[in-house]
């Protein structure tokens, strides 16, 4: 709709700077979630499926094809669509096994640090007093600790492996969830519905459970989703160095290490892995962004 | 005021003494720290011995105390590697990392918040939707991709800048960037946002009516209040951009803190890895409180009302 | 037989009593936000005229478009707003045609705005003689001669009655309550002795007894310094303290134009009436007080014809097929848009000529 046209107005407007061209597919992006959608499904699709996806053994080392390129590169082969590594090993085939950890640390992880964390907030925001100051203590002191550090400290020493990277990544990231929580709670407690709980005499599991998770579960899902990002890029840092999920189990940052050496000369080694939890991590942010947006309009920023 | 700093200023005290003693405990899960020091064939008489001089035999409180009151000192051991004192290997690393950690908040700042405030100020145009889409995708990249794409674009395949080590800008850049692209991200985000909020505000528009220059209310009245949120959350940045330099002082083989972290765990030298991440998180700790005394001092509002 | 009487366009003529030279002459005024959803017409057709010295308050319920029209005079309309047609004749100018750049030398120096919020309207982390300064800084031409800029700030803070000013220099905002801050306001609008203060309704977040000194303190400054007041509120009773005409608003449109003691006491609108009635009554007991039925409408929207015919107690069927052009009121410039009211004066007019002619015409 154009502005001269309203009315037939006697001047016409000039809007002082026509908005860009990209800001009706950005707005489109934002607010479809197509993207965020189509990647987690393949990685879902990828992880359930993976001896139906995947062409070959991750496992199976053939030297003769060693550092083949993707197939349009020059010298690639549909044989190996995404190339192959140092070892002759299939990397569409590493990647589509490699979805397992992903799927497993980001679904564990998330679930286990949104449960401890919602329950600790509701703990301090329905409680208060001493409970809370003790507990916002412990919030406080969590996340003004390096996550990064004390992960990589802690992986250490302890043995690699999935069991042992979901418990540090969990240590690092209940907190948020904690605050958010308590922050939800502090306000729901006042509602009518939680009085005349409490005036009926109802104990405090069952207000948390009937009256006070409902009222919380929007914004626990969408912080959920955001920490999906966090959490994956955690453990593949973890793993990249070395000490989290670590060879022979298939991990996309492991890949990454491993073709860092060669890079120079086999850049797909590096890229591919990368991309694939760059792309699982902006999906989370852009999923989360569109929670938000759908579930609290007057969240609602314009992000 | 003075009540608010005292209080933040404890507050890091016990948080630092925290540190402390979580470092304390993770070192302690690792096992029995005298195995590593003796050689096979030490019998147990030997290895009792070693661990009553070390002080290992110890009831673990007592251990702790030991270990707060040496920290304290900074004797965190000799490094099991080099055989220097651990803490002086570490400090030897700080200037290094000091370095490429300044440089890479420079590098965020200058990028973040004039992007921001552009974004801000011209809604709806190209600068604001590349703000956007910055601020997403900065926020979603792993370093240590974003490091060694970099590497090979810039290094392996046109060749403008080496591909490790220290040195002076050329060989800061790379990794100051890769190092500074998820606090840049996040922070224009949030300028962008704050500028936002602070651009409809009624004070905004009174200034606008008082006939201010455009550039006297985008700076003085508009940007000076969107930057307090923006500060606050610098602490914490500070704080992620250093636990980064772990992994990014490693791909870009810069000898700082970090790159001696992942040394020094990869032979579980302890005494450098307790040493190392002792300071660091203490650094962290005391970034955030720098960060309070800032805060106080750009929002009058802080300094008179008692938190 | 009467002579015909040559009477100006509706509104462009101040009805207020007096005759000083026009400041401010509002004509056809159109200002659409253009929304996701469509254009939404926020001002529509407004024309009205301030004198110098004159007091003009413009009533109407939130979403009626007053506030968008002070903020059109001003052309601080918030995007997606934007004026669409009309002119805004100030000292000569059109103020709907300036740039942004032209408009700033004016706002300030010769014209003022004071908001209704005193929380949010003062910039918290500056100091009062900071934000107060700015004005002369950015205005040294304006600044009364022989001023620093801190005797200037000093000069208008004691004017404003904000005891202590020079002490109080250096506090912030939050230092001050609420009463105290839109004085504050009132000294920033009014430091550079501007021609027009728009005030958006500058009281109605305050108590009463506050209230009553702010409106005096306006109604000082027009006094001494004779500035002409765009008042805006949804408050009939704070009108009839200090304004001397009257713009009731509905749905973007300008329905009754008066002078203030005809729109009390001959209110010739079904809305104006209607707000006239709500209003509680010393001496007369009620059991409940009257209000208007049902809720302002949805201003993109529209039905055709009279915005106010679903709420209207005296709707005919022309009210819903046409809007209802303005009808002169009397012989300086009011008007009413409503096609009861037409018939109403056309029956008095007749009345009046079968009772002897000579009537007012109203």
């Amino acid at each position: 709709m154009s502005s001269t046209e309203v009315l037939g107005a006697r001047r016409p407007v000039v809007l002082r700077r026509a908005p860009s061209p990209w800001l009706a597919p950005w707005r489109f992006v934002r607010r479809y979630p197509l993207f965020p959608a189509i990647i987690w499904g393949a990685v879902i699709v990828f992880a359930i499926a993976s001896p139906l996806i995947a062409p070959a053994d991750p496992f199976r080392q053939v030297l003769t094809d060693r550092l083949q390129p993707p197939a349009w590169s020059e010298g690639g082969s549909m044989k190996h669509v995404l190339g192959t590594d140092h070892l002759g090993r299939d990397v569409f085939s590493r990647i589509v096994y490699g979805s397992r950890v992903t799927v497993t640390v980001v679904l564990l992880t998330v679930t286990a640090s949104a449960a401890t964390g919602t329950f600790v907030g509701m703990l301090a925001g329905y409680f208060g007093g001493t409970v809370d100051a003790l507990l916002m203590r412990a919030v406080d002191f969590q996340i003004a600790l390096p996550a990064l550090l004390f992960g990589v400290m802690l992986s250490s020493v302890l043995e690699p492996g999935l069991r042992n990277v979901v418990v540090i990544i969990v240590l690092f990231t209940w907190a948020s969830f904690a605050r958010l929580v308590r922050a939800e709670v502090l306000s729901l407690r006042e509602r009518d519905y939680v009085l005349l709980a409490r005036a009926a005499g109802a104990g405090w599991v069952r207000i948390f459970v009937k009256h006070l998770f409902p009222g919380v579960l929007n914004t626990v899902m969408v912080l959920a989703t955001l920490e999906v990002s966090v959490v994956i890029i955690f453990e593949s840092s973890l793993s990249f160095l070395g000490l989290g999920i670590v060879p022979p189990t298939v991990s996309w940052g492991a890949m990454l290490a491993e073709g860092r050496e060669y890079m120079s000369v086999a850049w797909w080694l590096v890229t591919i892995p990368g991309l694939a939890i760059f792309s699982v991590a902006l999906a989370g942010n852009l999923f989360g962004d569109w929670l938000r947006d759908t579930l609290d309009p007057h969240l609602r920023r314009s992000a | 005021m003075r009540r608010y700093l005292l209080l933040r200023l404890l507050q890091s005290l016990l948080t630092i003494l925290l540190v402390v003693m979580v470092v304390f405990l993770i070192a302690r899960i690792a096992g029995d720290p005298v195995t590593l020091l003796v050689t096979f064939d030490a019998s147990q008489s030997d290895i009792d011995r070693l661990k009553q001089e070390l002080g290992l035999a110890d009831p673990l409180p007592q251990q702790f105390v030991r270990f707060l009151t040496d920290a304290a000192r900074g004797d965190f051991g000799i490094s099991f590697r080099t055989n220097r004192p651990a803490m002086q290997e570490v400090l030897s690393r700080v200037p290094a990392s000091a370095q490429l950690a300044g440089f890479a908040l420079l590098i965020s700042l200058a990028i973040s918040i004039p992007l921001g405030v552009l974004a801000a100020v011209t809604r709806g145009s190209l600068v604001d939707v590349i703000a956007r889409f910055f601020a997403l995708v900065g926020q979603a990249a792993p370093n240590f991709w974003v490091g060694l794409m970099l590497i090979f674009l810039f290094s392996v395949r046109f060749g403008w800048f080496p591909t490790g080590g220290r040195g002076g800008l050329d060989h800061m850049f790379l990794p100051a960037l890769t190092l500074g692209t998820s606090a840049s991200a996040s922070l224009t985000r949030l300028t962008r946002s704050a500028m936002l909020d602070v651009i409809n505000s009624d004070f905004v528009t009174m200034a606008r009516a008082k006939g201010l220059p455009r550039r006297t209310v985008i700076f003085k009245h508009a940007l000076r209040n969107a930057l307090i949120p923006v500060v606050t959350i610098l602490g914490v940045r500070v704080g992620v951009l250093i636990s980064g330099s772990v992994i990014v002082e490693t791909i870009f083989a810069w000898p700082g803190v970090g790159r001696l972290i992942i040394q020094a765990i990869n032979v579980s030298d302890f005494p450098v890895v307790q040493a190392a991440i002792t300071l660091t998180a203490t650094s962290i700790v005391l970034a955030n409180f720098l960060t309070d005394i800032v805060y106080m001092f750009i929002d009058p509002r802080i300094r008179y009302v008692r938190s | 037989m009467q002579a015909p009487q040559t009477r100006p366009e509706p509104g462009t003529r101040s009805p207020a009593a007096g005759d000083s030279e026009v400041l401010l002459s509002v004509r056809h005024l159109r200002t659409h936000f253009f929304t996701r959803e469509g254009a939404v017409p926020a001002v529509d057709d407004v024309t009205f005229t301030v004198r110098r010295g004159e007091i003009l308050g413009i009533v109407g319920e939130s979403g009626s478009g007053k506030s968008v029209t002070a903020r059109s005079i001003m052309r601080l309309v918030p995007l997606p707003g934007r004026i669409v047609d009309g002119d805004v004749l100030f000292r000569d100018e059109d103020l709907a045609a300036l740039s942004q750049g032209e408009m700033q030398r004016l706002r300030g120096a010769h014209m003022g705005m004071v908001l209704q919020e005193p929380m949010t309207s003062l910039n918290p982390v500056l100091t009062i003689g900071n934000q107060v300064g700015e004005l002369f800084v950015y205005h040294p031409e304006r600044t009364p001669q022989g001023f620093s800029v801190r005797g200037a700030v000093l000069d208008i803070l004691n004017r404003v009655r904000i005891p202590d000013a020079a002490r109080r220099l250096i506090e912030y905002p939050m230092h001050f309550s609420g009463g105290m801050r839109q004085r504050v306001s009132i000294a920033m609008a009014t430091g550079c002795r501007p021609e027009l203060i728009i005030a958006d309704e500058p009281t109605t977040a305050l108590d009463v007894t506050i209230q009553a000194q702010v409106l005096e303190l306006l109604l000082e400054l027009r006094n001494t310094l004779g500035v002409s007041v765009l008042f805006i509120t949804h408050d009939l009773g704070v009108v009839a303290q200090i304004c001397d005409s009257v713009a009731v608003m509905y749905a973007g449109k300008i329905v009754e134009y008066n002078d203030v003691e005809s729109i009390f006491d001959r209110p010739r609108h079904p809305y104006t009436r209607a707000l006239l009635r709500s209003l509680p009554q010393l001496g007369t007991r009620m059991a409940r007080l009257p209000s208007i039925e049902g809720q302002p409408p949805d201003l993109g929207a529209l039905p055709p014809g009279c915005a106010f015919a679903p709420r209207c107690p005296s709707v005919v069927d022309a009210c819903r097929a046409q809007v209802p052009e303005p009808t002169p009121l009397g012989e300086r410039g009011g008007y009413v848009r409503c096609f009861v009211a037409d018939d109403e004066l056309q029956a008095d007019r007749a009345a009046a000529t079968r009772s002897g002619g000579g009537g007012d015409g109203r």
